[in-house]
């Protein structure tokens, strides 16, 4: 008995080493309501975001989503996602519609990379004292 | 010697000339044809194929594909009936024989009412036609969304084809042909339906025939692939300076920020530093004219005409945006077929493919907007280079069409 108890607890330590690894988790339970992978996290105004593409591998001049969801459950409100070259001095050449899919969720539809190199993700938050801006750099491709 | 050692002779003499010799670098060592190429510019070369490329149909078209479509639209291609007074046919200003161009610094135009007799010039080159399927604008500036917007276009635009609706309805119902295809696909003769429907529809099917324009492969294709499998024997047929020129075009170059994927263009607009002031005053405003004009037309993918009932397909005519720096900014074309299509630039002013290097050798960094992109900046090419860069765009003219020089 004490050793099958010793063995769960193993089990149990293992699960909790390995959960922030598998696709989807967080270690603190943030995630997308699919239990989709993320892409990456930002934080602005204090508070934490995952996002991620669709489709997931960017491609140059190809068109894509960004969806983002917020950690917290009252969250700031995303209100602007945008994507600059800054070696290049330019942005993109589309404007994203950006709606809200649910309360503490995000989709930015009809964004454009037209040239490899790095582009920097700009997203804007309307925070509590603000706006407020995260930065994410990607190389593509 | 012996009959047998004669016979071993025999047959290793004609093995060995027919082996394929490897080229040999100036050492004597064997030449690695991939040997000037970085991870990044193989990453690179790589992206600017397969070719050609898988393409699906227009969900904006629903004649796309469609072979009674594009044999209709092969037909109203060449059909001088379409322009008013029977001027021009598209295949005038986009002849087939010459890389679907026509071979002038600047397309011909019709007269003006009122104007003199001669119609004198347009304001810019005549884009080729081969792989636009592979754009997502249509024209130097960019005013239509489609293939059929853009076929509609010239149809319509004063100082082309010039014609109205109701003469190009009148057009389809006159040429026996047209009318039997135009009946076949929307079960109605010409004249029973509305004239824009009309007008549409027959842009459509002409968009069916331009979608089938793809350009054959490429000597540049055979040694991508053969980059792709690690076939260093089939890398050396690829001439030294076209591999010089692909080197400087993926690399110091930075051609491939614009030129880039398997059309060799993004589908976007530039700003070159060719002089948009037009000789007889006035400016093309390029881009910024071409999204102005998208805007405003009634047959962009935002219209009614879409086929796509989704409007997916809108996207970018509806998120596009518009700023000042489009002054100045022309579609960045396909490369591929570049030597049947000269002069070059929206202006026709580079007349080859020399003075095409030249132009980016020598950049004039004054022309170019402040407020614009920090991309380009004067090569300062010598002249070897040169030659290098234009071998590299004479190998993306299709096999056979006249090879690359060493």
């Amino acid at each position: 008995m004490a050793n099958g108890a010793a063995l769960a607890g193993r089990v149990l330590a293992a699960l909790a080493v390995l959960m922030p690894a598998l696709p989807g988790a967080a270690a603190d339970g943030c995630r997308f309501a699919d239990g989709g992978a993320p892409a990456g996290r930002f934080s602005a105004g204090g508070q934490d975001y995952l996002y991620r593409f669709d489709p997931p591998r960017l491609a140059v001049a190809r068109r894509f989503s960004v969806e983002v969801q917020a950690c917290a459950p009252e969250p700031s409100a995303l209100i602007g996602v945008d994507a600059r070259m800054p070696a290049h001095r330019h942005g993109m050449n589309y404007r994203p519609r950006l709606e809200a899919v649910s309360a503490t969720g995000w989709r930015a539809e009809g964004l454009m990379l037209h040239m490899p190199g790095a582009w920097r993700f700009l997203f804007r938050i309307d925070g509590p004292s603000g706006g407020t801006e995260a930065a994410i750099d990607r190389q593509l491709p | 010697m012996t009959a047998a050692t004669a016979r071993l002779a025999a047959l290793l003499a004609v093995l060995l000339a027919a082996w394929p010799l490897p080229a040999l670098a100036g050492d004597g060592a064997v030449e690695d044809p991939f040997a000037a190429f970085d991870a990044e510019a193989r990453a690179l070369i790589l992206s600017h194929g397969p070719w050609p490329p898988p393409a699906g149909a227009d969900a904006g078209n629903r004649l796309s594909g469609d072979p009674t479509a594009i044999a209709l639209g092969a037909h109203l291609f060449g059909l001088r009936a379409l322009s008013r007074q029977g001027l021009f046919s598209c295949a005038d200003c986009h002849d087939p024989a010459s890389g679907f161009d026509d071979g002038l610094a600047l397309g011909a135009a019709r007269p003006l009412p009122g104007a003199a007799e001669q119609g004198g010039v347009l304001d810019r080159n005549t884009p080729g036609l081969w792989d636009a399927r592979f754009q997502r604008w249509f024209g130097w500036g960019g005013a239509s969304d489609s293939l059929w917007a853009a076929s509609l276009r010239a149809m319509t635009a004063p100082r082309e084809m010039a014609a109205t609706p109701t003469e190009i309805r009148a057009a389809l119902a006159a040429d026996p042909q047209a009318a039997r295809g135009f009946a076949e696909l929307s079960g109605a003769a010409p004249a029973d339906l509305p004239a824009e429907e009309a007008m549409v529809l027959s842009a459509k099917a002409i968009a069916a025939y331009l979608e089938t324009l793809v350009s054959p492969r490429t000597p540049f294709d055979a040694f991508r692939d053969a980059l792709a499998r690690g076939d260093r024997a089939a890398g050396r047929a690829y001439p030294a300076a076209a591999r010089r020129g692909l080197a400087l075009f993926a690399g110091a170059g930075r051609c491939s920020l614009c030129h880039f994927g398997p059309a060799f263009s993004n589908g976007e607009f530039a700003d070159i530093g060719i002089p948009f002031f037009l000789p007889g005053g006035g400016v093309d405003k390029g881009r910024y004219g071409g999204i102005q004009e998208l805007r405003a037309s009634p047959y962009s993918l935002a219209g009614r005409f879409n086929d796509d009932a989704s409007r997916r397909n809108a996207w970018a005519t509806e998120g596009v945006v518009l700023e000042h720096r489009n002054f100045g900014e022309f579609q960045v074309p396909s490369l591929r077929g570049l030597g049947a299509t000269g002069p070059y630039m929206h202006d026709g002013s580079l007349p080859d493919l020399e003075a095409v290097a030249r132009h980016y050798s020598e950049l004039d960094m004054e022309r170019l907007h402040a407020d614009g992109e920090a991309i380009l900046r004067p090569l300062h090419l010598t002249g070897g280079e040169i030659a290098d860069l234009v071998a590299f765009l004479r190998s993306l003219d299709p096999i056979g069409a006249g090879p690359p020089q060493e």
